[in-house]
């Protein structure tokens, strides 16, 4: 890692990210055939879950045993591994499986409990950050920051909540999972509003880099579940909705990866500074 | 150029990893809470103190190994 310049390599990972990011976008305008986009977004999706998987991995185990941040890290890792079965589950193509089948109980359950184990990740971490005694920011502030969360989460899904609410009570299983997991998506926005405090607070300092890349993935997130909700409402086409979902998808995973490893390499610079 | 004073070497090696913001406040924010000192009263004897007391906070950013990596260096160059 270069001394006089620390942070190049981080900014060469962060700029790796949205270029593998942006891929998506061009494999749409790669092939006008839809069964091979639907075939290659498929494939890229469980690339960027192992991707996403392997990094909190490698933060996870470059902390020992019983260190504050480990537990965060290890409970990311196991959300992005389920992703993996999950999206086998559920298949190529938008639509996921078909009504009835038997993969679509397992698809339900498996991003439910992906969902559950990002908050506990990210709420971990968070209180990670809190403990640290460096988060020195006011109350006022923390409570304005997260009264805006739980208004861009209502803003986001709250209609589709709405919608899905009366099917979900007549026991319509898909509905059911969709009003869990947009209540979590809603609890993932607000327990990562320490995390980008902590990015805020951090800035300019290496130890930013994981806190930043992790901020990133949750506005990925943010961008991918707002273009589920208002794509083709706000005018686009089915196929341009898809193609910002899967660029949101691969910036979500791709950013926690890189997340996973900055944090590495922050920790390899400190252990070796003088 | 006149020699820096053992707080604004701290917080000049802080900075590096904590950026400028946090490691100011950190410093303040320690120093009262360990010393019941300002920064700029700091001196190379009360320094030790200063370092125990910000390292929960780093080993939870840092790990253990680097965050005593950190410290020891901090020490040594007092």
């Amino acid at each position: 890692m270069p001394r006089d310049r620390p942070h190049l390599p981080f900014q060469g990972l962060a700029a790796a990210t949205v270029l593998v990011g942006l891929l998506p976008g061009a494999f749409s305008r790669s092939t006008s055939d839809p069964v091979a986009l639907a075939g290659a977004y498929f494939g890229w999706a469980l690339a960027m879950y192992l991707f996403a998987a392997g990094g909190s991995l490698v933060a996870a185990l470059t902390f020992e045993r019983g260190s504050r941040m480990r537990p965060g890290w290890l409970l990311l890792f196991v959300s992005f591994l389920i992703l993996v079965p999950a999206r086998l589950a559920a298949g190529p193509g938008a639509a996921g499986p078909q009504e009835g089948s038997a993969r679509l109980g397992w698809f339900l359950s498996l991003a439910c409990i992906s969902s559950g184990l990002a908050v506990a990740g990210f709420l971990s971490l968070a209180r990670a950050w809190r403990a640290s005694g460096l988060d020195l920011t006011t109350r006022g502030t923390r409570l304005a920051l997260r009264l805006s969360a739980v208004a861009v989460s209502a803003v986001l899904l709250g209609p589709d909540l709405v919608d899905r609410f009366p099917l979900a009570l007549a026991g319509d299983p898909t509905a059911v999972s969709d009003v869990i997991t947009n209540l979590l998506d809603g609890a993932l926005f607000l327990v990562a509003v320490p995390v980008a405090r902590a990015a805020l607070a951090l800035g300019g300092g290496l130890v930013a880099w994981p806190w930043v890349l992790l901020t990133a993935s949750v506005l990925a997130w943010l961008g991918y579940d707002a273009a589920l909700a208002w794509g083709e409402a706000a005018g686009l086409a089915p196929h341009a909705s898809q193609r910002i979902v899967e660029i949101m998808r691969a910036l979500g995973a791709g950013s926690t990866f890189a997340a996973g490893i900055a944090q590495r390499w922050v920790m390899q610079a400190s252990a070796r500074r003088s | 150029m006149p020699a820096r004073s053992p707080a604004e070497e701290i917080e000049a090696r802080l900075a590096k990893l904590l950026g400028p913001n946090t490691a100011h406040s950190a410093l303040r924010t320690f120093c009262q809470a360990a010393l019941g000192i300002a920064p700029e009263a700091l001196t190379a004897a009360d320094a030790p103190r200063l370092l125990a007391a910000l390292r929960p906070a780093l080993r939870t950013l840092l790990g253990a190994a680097a965050a005593e990596q950190v410290l020891g260096d901090l020490a040594r160059e007092r």
